[in-house]
């Protein structure tokens, strides 16, 4: 009985799934719509800050200086963006599950980080934030070819398999040019 | 007035007081360090037998009672001091050594509570001297009228002993003792139940016992048995309500709330702060009236008979919990700890019932009814056993067991697929699944480091679990006894975690018997697992066992500090990569490198206590890389190390466990050259280099995994780990020609002929074996290249060999749905049947490749 039930049961799940199954725009336009941009550069600095919480706790950011260059136009730039957690010592400070791990963000690092402007982060504090959480980072490294390569992040992601910087950035410019021509 | 006599009678109190005072630390040092096993070898490296442990205690304390005695009324004359100095003594053990000491290289207990028992002998006899001399002088000037002090002595000498009047006393104390042990045992577990802890709740007991005489004795001076025998009833009583206390701190929310009374938080569960704040919160009710009744007994006669009362309730616990008769007479199971607490409130009930009895006088009849009524509320009492399941971490797991003897609450709780881990009292006693390659490593390092002869017969010091039991069978062994300072209830745990599968014999043997085999040589290897540790390690004391002709191997675990131990002339060392990374004592017959001998620094518990809990593998680690690098024995990859262990740092909980790993270029490069220049590397050694490289590559640092591995791939050619992450790396830099072409040198397979079967060659055999990591990279490098039929054979093969493996069955179905083949949607929906709820095995059922929820409405990174 078993042995007819569970395929039997699995298929209608299956059929049950697809027809819920609705399709939904790409990740990479996800991310681009949810962003004022990506910078593509090297960690130069990174600092933790503290603000007061409205219920009398302590809220703490992580701000790290991207060096580099835009995404979209390869304009050179630098960009502050802000993520939740972070320790201002060895024992003052907070983790934050949505925070990317803090290798990926220490100073010296290859990022690439979309992200947007956000008014009043905390405490009346403005600036960029990174967007999606960790999913807004990527890293990049330049091969042994001397090709810089963006590295996916697989499925789900906003950039899901590596691509090479310049078909990228030629992708963001069509997807931005189209959406311009859209409006 | 008389000025001199005057001055006299104040030197008289004050050589009084200090008597006490030295009285008291001599007794409470000696208490707190009196424990078992008085000689400790390689078999208590799990801790003592808690039988074994409670008879000590209990002697302790009865040797504390006959101090008392002949030490005379000197704590009638000044009990503040005499209590309080018990507590200084209880609560200077916390700044002894971790483990015993410099001066005997690791102490037993005798030598560790030695001094303090000659320092209380000393002082009792300072006493008697003191209280003669003071009687004589009394005697020599009749016409003074002296209140309190001295011719308080002088009464009390000359009063007959009341030891029979002092029975009841006596019973209600060992009621008392015993209620405290069982809090004692539930405020331990809501900690990390180590020995620090252990003794930091004993320096808590005793500065309450200290206050609650200080404070309420004074304020009740006027001294009296019934007084006394009343107050040992109300610390049995509040036992009882401190149980209801303990309850709600056992969960989650209780004990986080509990934290935040005192601005911590759960994860510092295991330090000072949380575990002194349990203690007392835990303690305080029925410490505060026992402290009392011990400052109003004053009569040495009636505090012996406390002393010993509670010798005998200390000693019956183990007894009393496993026969549970409260529990037994009302026909219910057994409730643990919280069954002992009103066990000995009823106890303490029958004890101040006896004491009203013998004594007539005023408060009599208030006190008998009272004892009834304790009596027969504790046993009318419903109780329930106390569960305490890590109450600080953020996701509680539903244990599958969960059972308390006299060893301790043992837990059993699931961990990774199909798998069960046993903790003792918290402590764990089995590794967690992703801490099973650092146990392999362990256990292969043990038996390689044995020497040339084959090791069939084992004494495993610890749980054999059905993991351990596998690995050792495949590494030769055939015949495994087990012993632990918990090995009366090891039948049970072991029954409970099922059986290994495999054909190994041995038994589970008694410290006492398995030294004695040990001795006569049954076995080849005597090992000591580590987990679950809590006795102190004894290198020069007792490593070797019985004649020492038996090779000995005692893993030191990762959480206890080292450094600072002398260390053998050989230490064998393991490691899984750069995860976990352990080191071994030996008898200096086995091992594999010279090390340096000797002590080079201290720590106490109270300096351990303050590390976090979660950063205590990770100091004790960096101490010893530390200490091994600065030995002129130190190679490269010993100073890379020590390097890799000062760059590590508090990790966020939210990061998987390579990437709480913190890699510095410094010590990749002495790694590197240690590698490179050294063409015989150690099992040790490759493990570091390959753990290195598993950090880069799941950290995806390509240049710098580059960097890293391309000579050392060049140095040593053909080390399939390194020539795996070459092809990641090639992968990532997007070149899967080169992938292909590396990984033609691992197998010769598809790589050589474009859309051919693999061939029966050594490829194909490698795949046949079950080469996962091998296979899954072939297979995403091929279809990276559009040829996805030929990456479902590869898998195909290795599907052959390893038929439940999800990861290989999932990539298969993905390659044949790639390849357009009607199998893999069949195969998708056989294992989705199997995994109901994996979205991507759904979607290629479907024939839809990448799904990444179930979602109706799923997220942009969905491919529908």
């Amino acid at each position: 009985m078993n042995v007819l039930l569970r395929p039997a049961a699995a298929l209608a799940l299956c059929g049950l799934g697809a027809a819920m199954a609705h399709p939904v725009p790409d990740a990479l336009r996800g991310l681009l719509d949810g962003s004022d941009g990506g910078v593509l550069g090297e960690v130069v600095e990174k600092e933790v800050r503290v603000f007061a919480a409205p219920d009398g706790g302590e809220l703490f950011f992580t701000t790290v200086r991207v060096h580099g260059t835009d995404l979209a136009t390869g304009a050179t730039e630098t960009v502050l963006v802000t993520f939740p957690g972070g320790f201002i010592s060895e024992t003052r400070g907070a983790h934050s599950s949505t925070a990317p791990p803090a290798d990926a963000t220490r100073v010296g690092r290859r990022v690439l980080m979309f992200h947007r402007h956000v008014e009043d982060i905390a405490a009346g504090f403005s600036g960029d934030v990174l967007v999606s959480g960790s999913g807004g980072l990527f890293q990049w490294f330049t091969s042994r070819k001397g090709e810089v390569i963006v590295q996916g992040g697989g499925p789900g992601s906003g950039i899901e398999r590596n691509l090479r910087v310049a078909d990228l950035r030629a992708d963001v410019r069509r997807r931005l040019e189209r959406e311009d021509e859209g409006r | 007035m008389d000025h001199g006599s005057t001055t006299t009678r104040g030197t008289q109190t004050a050589r009084l007081i200090g008597v006490a005072g030295l009285l008291g630390i001599g007794l409470g040092g000696f208490l707190a360090r009196a424990r078992a096993p008085l000689f400790p070898d390689i078999l208590d490296l799990s801790g003592p037998d808690p039988v074994r442990a409670a008879a000590t205690r209990g002697v302790a304390l009865a040797a504390a009672a006959l101090l008392v005695l002949a030490a005379g009324p000197v704590t009638r004359l000044a009990p503040g001091a005499f209590i309080a100095g018990a507590a200084a003594g209880v609560a200077s053990a916390l700044l002894d050594s971790t483990d015993g000491g410099l001066l005997v290289s690791v102490a037993p207990p005798w030598v560790a509570a030695g001094p303090w028992l000659i320092l209380a002998t000393v002082a009792a006899a300072l006493s008697r001297r003191q209280l003669a001399s003071a009687t004589a002088s009394r005697a020599a000037r009749p016409r003074l009228t002296l209140e309190g002090g001295a011719s308080a002595m002088a009464r009390s000498s000359t009063e007959p002993a009341h030891w029979a009047l002092s029975g009841g006393v006596l019973i209600a104390s060992s009621g008392v003792a015993l209620g405290l042990e069982g809090l004692s045992r539930l405020a331990l577990r809501l900690g990390l139940a180590t020995r620090g802890e252990d003794i930091l709740l004993t320096a808590v007991l005793a500065a309450v016992l200290a206050l609650g005489g200080v404070v309420f004795g004074r304020a009740t001076s006027r001294p009296g048995d019934h007084r006394c025998a009343a107050l040992l009833l109300g610390a049995g009583v509040l036992g009882v309500a401190a149980l209801a206390l303990a309850g709600g701190i056992a969960e989650p929310l209780g004990f986080k709330a509990l934290c935040a009374r005192i601005h911590a938080d759960a994860s510092l569960a295991g330090t000072p702060r949380v575990g002194a704040f349990v203690a007392l919160v835990v303690l305080v009710l029925p410490a505060l009236a026992a402290g009392t009744a011990v400052h109003v007994a004053r009569r040495p006669t009636t505090l012996a008979a406390m002393l010993l009362g509670a010798a005998l309730g200390v000693a019956a616990a183990p007894g009393l919990l496993e026969v549970a008769p409260v529990e037994w007479a009302r026909g219910e199971d057994a409730a643990g700890s919280a069954g002992l607490v009103r066990l000995g409130a009823l106890i303490a009930g029958l004890g101040a019932l006896l004491h009203a009895a013998l004594h007539p006088g005023a408060g009599r009849l208030g006190l008998i009814g009272a004892s009834v009524g304790v009596v027969l509320g504790s046993a009318l009492l419903p109780v329930s056993p106390i569960p305490v399941l890590d109450p600080w971490e953020r996701f509680p797991v539903q244990p599958i067991a969960l059972f308390e003897t006299p060893d301790g609450q043992f837990s059993v709780v699931p961990t990774g697929a199909a798998r069960r881990r046993v903790t003792l009292d918290q402590r764990a006693l089995s590794p967690r699944s992703r801490e099973l390659s650092g146990e392999a490593a362990r256990l292969r390092a043990s038996i390689e480091a044995a020497g040339d002869e084959p090791v069939r017969r084992l004494l495993l010091v610890g749980l054999l679990t059905p993991e351990r039991a596998q690995l050792l069978a495949a590494l030769g062994v055939t015949h495994v006894d087990r012993t632990a300072g918990w090995w009366r209830s090891m039948p049970l745990v072991e029954s409970v975690l099922g059986p290994s599968g495999v054909a190994l014999t041995g038994e589970v043997l008694s410290p006492t018997e398995a030294r004695r085999r040990a001795s006569r040589g049954d076995h080849d290897l005597v090992l000591a697992v580590g987990t679950g540790a809590t006795g102190p390690l004894p290198p020069s004391l007792g490593l070797r066992v019985g004649g020492g002709s038996t090779p000995v191997i005692a893993w030191r675990p990762a959480s206890r500090p080292a450094a600072h131990l002398p260390w053998p002339d050989v230490l064998v060392r393991s490691t899984d990569g750069l995860l976990h990374h352990s080191f071994a004592w030996t008898d200096g017959e086995v091992g594999v490198r010279p090390m340096p001998s000797g002590p080079i620094g201290d720590l106490s518990w109270w300096r351990w206590l303050q590390v976090r809990p979660d950063s205590r593998a990770r100091e004790a680690t960096g101490q010893a890389d530390a200490r091994i690098a600065s030995s002129r024995y130190a190679t490269p990859m010993d100073r890379g190390l020590a390097l890799h262990a000062l760059a590590q740092t508090q990790s966020s909980p939210f990061e998987s466990a390579v990437a709480r790993i913190e890699l510095e270029d410094a010590a990749l490069d002495e790694w590197r050259e240690a590698a490179v220049g050294n063409p015989a590397l150690t099992r040790f050694e490759r493990g570091v280099i390959e753990g290195a490289v598993r950090v880069l590559v799941e950290r995806r640092l390509i240049p710098e995994l580059l960097r890293f591995t391309l000579p050392i791939a060049e140095a040593h050619p053909g080390w399939p780990a390194l020539e795996l992450a070459l092809v990641r790396a090639d992968l990532e830099e997007l070149n899967p020609e080169a992938a292909l072409a590396r990984l033609a040198v691992l197998i010769r397979a598809p790589a050589t002929r474009a859309g051919a079967q693999p061939e029966a060659d050594r490829g194909e055999e490698r795949l046949r074996t079950g080469d996962r990591e091998t296979a899954l990279l072939l297979a995403a490098t091929l279809l990276e290249l559009g040829r996805p039929g030929d990456a479902a054979a590869a898998l195909a093969l290795v599907a052959e060999a390893r038929p439940g493996d999800l990861e290989v069955g999932l990539r298969r179905a993905d390659a044949l749905v790639a390849a357009d083949d009607p199998r893999g949607r069949e195969l998708a929906a056989r294992l989705f049947a199997e995994h109901p709820g994996h979205p991507e095995l759904f979607g290629l059922a479907q024939g839809m490749r990448g799904m990444t929820t179930l979602n109706p409405d799923p997220g942009p990174g969905d491919q529908r």
